[in-house]
């Protein structure tokens, strides 16, 4: 997760949860498609099983769905939903008599854990393939940018630079910032869009 | 909507993917995010915009499909079908026939917003009571089955035996017949005196003189393949139709080498 503008990612999401509370369960899908990798991800340190690891991220955000209502915001968003990620990853090794792994986290220091990179051996060969499909239209995607888009979306997304310390970076206004980041994310979609489409309806 | 809109409400988008909206206006932002919800273009944007962060921070995780957002919704509309069609049992009447249940839950499926997830492996959790009654069924009729099978057992307990009186009277009949043939032949009164044995399933005399071994055997034999097949008889099903195998043929053996005896 990006390290910039933790304060407006808190009432990003509070501004989606609103919604879900509001009867809008559209809105709980753009907060599944935001998180849905980091949860995985986190289950993935306690359950090995790619399998598994769907099937709990999924019993995850129903279980998130339903304690929605109840959700005040006095906490993050995203620290309400690794705890119950986690107690739930918990109960699911319970269930099946496994003992949680050592390597467990707790909600505080979940959102700083470095991803699983040795998690590759765990998933099955056709979502290594698209794994690796994805990730080299990203990065083709972006080595095929003009220099600018380029050097804003890096700085953002691999940085996690705020729109103003790119600005200052860049020597341009915060305007031009967000252009370039949106124009260098809708180029990378532009060749992702039909790669998602066509894993989409292959696994359908 | 054009072009120009739909680029400005998704860069609008991409900066609140950023967490870099403009707060204060909270009007633009229900607005966008409205049409994010609503609008399957805008919510692929998000989609796309997040799936590179993830790509990028290296937080992709291979065992999320791309259509894990829609498994997701269309598990939480199925556990809502079930939550309110379990509701409705509580509150309403006890009493709901299976059709009607079908009907009602398929009716909640119509006027769902969420589309059925056709890839889900779990089975659909409203056939969970459906396939809870089938089970309890099925066991209420091997239960039944099973009690059937074993009462005429019971009740053969008392009717073999009867049998086995009845059979045993005509076997002392038949035996009081033929010794009285015997008897006539060879112009001897004789009194004979039969017991019987082996609860009802063997025949002998205690008169050693008037005793032929040959139809003493035959006799016993053709009593106790009698009362097999009577008790089979009592059984449910297919099983009264076969037959045993008689495994008393001594008297048929017996037969057949008195017989070959003569005929020499």
């Amino acid at each position: 997760m990006g390290e910039g503008s933790p304060v407006s990612e808190k009432s990003n999401d509070l501004a989606l949860v609103r919604k879900v509370q509001a009867g809008d369960n559209r809105a709980f899908d753009l907060l599944v498609l935001k998180y849905q990798h980091k949860i995985a991800n986190l289950v993935s340190r306690f359950v090995k099983d790619s399998h598994e690891v769907q099937d709990v991220t999924q019993e995850a955000f129903i279980k998130a769905y339903k304690g929605l209502k109840n959700f005040r915001g006095d906490s993050a968003f995203y620290t309400w939903l690794y705890r119950i990620a986690i107690n739930t990853a918990k109960n699911h090794l319970v269930a099946a008599s496994r003992r949680p792994t050592d390597g467990s986290v707790d909600s505080d220091e979940a959102e700083y854990f470095e991803s699983a990179s040795g998690l590759r051996d765990i998933a099955d060969p056709h979502s290594e393939l698209v794994t690796d499909q994805i990730t080299e239209t990203v990065k083709t995607a972006i080595n095929g940018l003009p220099a600018e888009l380029k050097t804003a979306i890096t700085l953002r997304e691999l940085k996690g630079l705020s729109y103003d310390e790119i600005a200052e970076i860049m020597e341009c206004p915060i305007g031009t910032v967000r252009s370039r980041i949106f124009r260098a994310r809708d180029a990378i979609d532009q060749q992702l869009r039909p790669l998602i489409d066509n894993t989409g309806s292959a696994e359908a | 909507m054009n072009n120009n809109d739909t680029n400005s409400v998704k860069s609008a988008l991409s900066a609140f993917a950023d967490g870099e909206h403009d707060e204060k206006d909270n009007f633009a932002l229900n607005v966008m995010v409205e049409r994010a919800c609503h609008d399957k273009d805008l919510t692929a944007t998000w989609q796309s915009a997040h799936l590179v962060r993830d790509v990028l921070q290296a937080d992709y995780h291979p065992a999320i499909p791309v259509d894990f957002t829609a498994r997701v919704s269309a598990a939480i509309a199925r556990e809502a079908d079930f939550d309110e069609y379990a509701a409705d049992i509580e509150s309403g009447p006890s009493v709901v026939s299976l059709t009607d249940a079908r009907d009602r839950i398929a009716s909640r499926r119509n006027t769902s917003r969420r589309e059925a997830d056709r890839t889900s492996r779990r089975p659909s959790a409203l056939w969970r009571p459906v396939a809870g009654l089938g089970l309890a069924a099925s066991v209420a009729g091997a239960a039944l089955l099973f009690t059937q099978l074993q009462q005429p057992d019971a009740k053969d307990g008392v009717q073999v035996a009867d049998a086995g009186v009845v059979a045993s009277e005509q076997a002392i009949q038949t035996a009081a017949s033929t010794q009285q043939n015997l008897v006539d032949s060879d112009a001897q009164v004789l009194q004979a005196s039969v017991r019987i044995g082996d609860n009802g399933t063997r025949w002998r005399t205690d008169n050693d003189v008037t005793r032929n071994e040959a139809i003493e055997q035959r006799l016993n034999m053709l009593l106790t393949n009698h009362l097999e097949d009577a008790s089979m008889g009592r059984v449910n099903g297919m099983i009264s139709h076969s037959r045993v195998v008689g495994y008393d043929t001594t008297g048929f053996q017996s037969s057949a080498t008195e017989s070959g005896g003569q005929s020499e």
